[in-house]
């Protein structure tokens, strides 16, 4: 037993704590399911971002930077954060205005028919429980990493901290742990960057000794990164990996269940807008500041067997005991995070969308739920026992399908007066196989497939182009009822509680901060690397 | 050159946030300020 051990488990017997007493005030379904819809900028921000940063942020991507190529990923994120702004503002804020429980109640809602609750259910449980099983497998790994302990203990005493509070207490303990996680590795990130940096001559000399370093990755400081490193053959290939990528998150960050789907727990619209935008800052600002941590080991401790455990190696070995704890933390923080968010998403589906529940009243729906969702929680951890959250084809469905699926009836429900319920339908179901048909064609190696569906033929793409043609033709064949109309028309009128003056000048000087956040990180970059690598230094 | 024009475009994304953030809201709260206007 060693402090990092002591420190894994405080972190996680505080969760605990925290997010069953946070359980103690659910007095309705409503508080379950979204924590009473009165969650301010902070809680949503913090959700937001903790559930879109797990272990894979932590140490895939890191890894990613560390084999050079930090300028793809931050590429990347920057086109990703954006979605967090545009989001909320073309369909954010109508489904919090919907206020409908789950994101496939809105579906259902919107276009009148429970055929597109119950389809857009399906897609939720299929691919958020594949992205759960992911989640506990990289903090049961970390785990055992870290501890020292069997593999199947670890699984259980992760499953154990974020099931507990989340059947418990819904929405609520989630969102509150979400952001005690969110803060836990942000913190952690901030302080450990100057031992870090430190170690190797401080910040300002990172340029200099990677540019001087021959075990630097190759291309790694080149605008378009290490070009193998993105599966691209050149260096256009390897920008518009970075770009579609980039736009594909983008999409997820704006129409998912897990992002977009917070927004239903907002106090207001202004509030989506605000958590929005710090959500957006994360993404570039504090990633970036991640990414340089991960490539600064590389003067530290090059050539490293497992990239992945870049952080992990500089918690044990370059700052001291207490900071190293801190961020190993952290790590679990961000994977506990997102299973947590993926297992309340997932179990108010199961109640709400797929089955045809007749509650008695408000409490036998509240102890339902509870049950569900325990129930959901055990398959998931026998799932993950079987070792399918390492199965290749699980990663394809635990990522970017549901953007692909939603984002055209999703968007298209609020921009659009001609999407009609069988449009919408069809238009869900055509982008899920649109996805996966020529993702396994792509993923399974099965030629000429894998080289053709690249760039905008990625099968996101693909998945989107046949969410979009058969959204048309549906629509056409059955064109929009008066009921859907309606019910559109309502949604696009904003709330008396909305319109209040100074509520506005405080969401634009969020959008101002963004602005100067803006050039400072391209003031950075430039003083910091492009100019002097340019020789104008 | 690359190098110089990513760090715009990373900076860019930030800020073109930002007006898009503003302008939007600035639009609609004008729209309002009209409709309050217009019952006066």
């Amino acid at each position: 037993m060693n402090i990092f051990f002591v420190g894994v488990i405080v972190s996680i017997l505080v969760y605990m704590i925290v997010g069953v007493y946070a359980g103690r005030s659910v007095k309705d379904v409503n508080d379950y399911y979204v924590s009473g819809r009165n969650a301010p900028t902070i809680l949503i921000s913090g959700t937001l971002f903790a559930s879109m940063l797990s272990v894979n942020g932590f140490m895939g991507d890191q890894g990613w930077c560390y084999t050079g190529n930090i300028t793809s990923l931050v590429l990347l994120n920057s086109l990703c954060a954006m979605g967090y702004v545009i989001g909320p503002l073309v369909f954010g804020r109508y489904l919090r205005r919907s206020e409908c429980t789950t994101m496939p109640e809105y579906f259902g809602t919107r276009y009148n028919d429970r055929r597109n609750r119950r389809v857009a259910g399906i897609i939720t449980i299929i691919s958020l429980t594949a992205y759960l099983l992911a989640s506990i497998t990289g903090v049961g790994i970390l785990m055992q990493e870290l501890t020292g302990l069997p593999y199947a203990v670890c699984l259980f005493l992760a499953w154990v901290c974020f099931t507990a509070f989340t059947f418990y207490s819904g929405s609520k303990g989630v969102i509150l742990t979400d952001t005690m996680m969110f803060l836990v590795f942000l913190f952690a990130t901030i302080i450990a960057g100057p031992y870090i940096f430190g170690a190797q001559g401080g910040i300002g000399q990172l340029l200099t000794n990677l540019m001087n370093n021959p075990q630097a990755p190759e291309n790694i400081l080149d605008y378009y990164g290490n070009i193998p490193g993105t599966g691209a053959s050149d260096i256009f290939g390897a920008m518009m990996y970075a770009i579609t990528m980039g736009i594909v998150w983008l999409i997820t960050v704006a129409v998912s269940p897990w992002q977009a789907g917070r927004n239903l727990m907002a106090k207001s619209e202004h509030v989506t807008f605000r958590s929005g935008a710090v959500a957006c800052i994360c993404t570039v600002v504090f990633l970036l500041y991640l990414n340089l941590e991960s490539i600064t080991v590389i003067n530290l401790n090059p050539g490293m067997e497992d990239p992945q455990r870049v952080l992990i190696w500089a918690a044990f070995n370059v700052m001291p005991k207490l900071v190293g704890t801190l961020v190993l933390a952290g790590i679990m923080a961000a994977g506990l995070s997102s299973a947590s968010t993926f297992l309340s998403v997932v179990g108010f589906s199961v109640t709400n969308d797929i089955i045809d529940f007749h509650f008695k009243n408000e409490k036998e729906q509240l102890r339902t739920s509870r049950i569900i969702m325990l129930v959901v929680g055990v398959i998931a951890l026998g799932l993950a026992y079987l070792g399918l959250g390492g199965v290749r084809i699980i990663s394809w469905f635990a990522s970017t399908i549901i953007a692909a699926s939603w984002v055209v009836p999703g968007v298209g429900s609020i921009v659009s007066d001609k999407l009609s319920s069988t449009g919408a339908r069809w238009s869900m179901i055509a982008g899920f196989l649109g996805f996966m048909i020529p993702k396994c064609l792509v993923g399974f190696g099965v030629a000429p497939f894998n080289s053709i569906f690249i760039n905008f033929l990625d099968p996101f793409f693909l998945g989107l182009y046949m969410s979009l043609l058969f959204a048309v033709i549906g629509s056409k064949l059955h064109p929009v009822s008066e009921t859907e109309a309606s019910y559109r028309a309502r949604l696009l009128v904003l709330p008396e509680s909305e319109k209040v003056p100074a509520e506005y000048k405080r969401d634009k000087l969020y959008g101002y901060i963004l602005i100067v956040a803006g050039i400072l990180t391209t003031i950075f970059l430039l003083v910091g690397w492009a100019l002097p690598y340019n020789g104008f230094m | 050159m690359g190098e110089i024009i990513l760090s715009i475009v990373i900076g860019g994304c930030l800020a073109l946030s930002g007006v898009i953030l503003i302008v939007t809201l600035d639009k609609e709260e004008k729209s309002l300020d009209k409709r309050e206007e217009d019952k006066r």
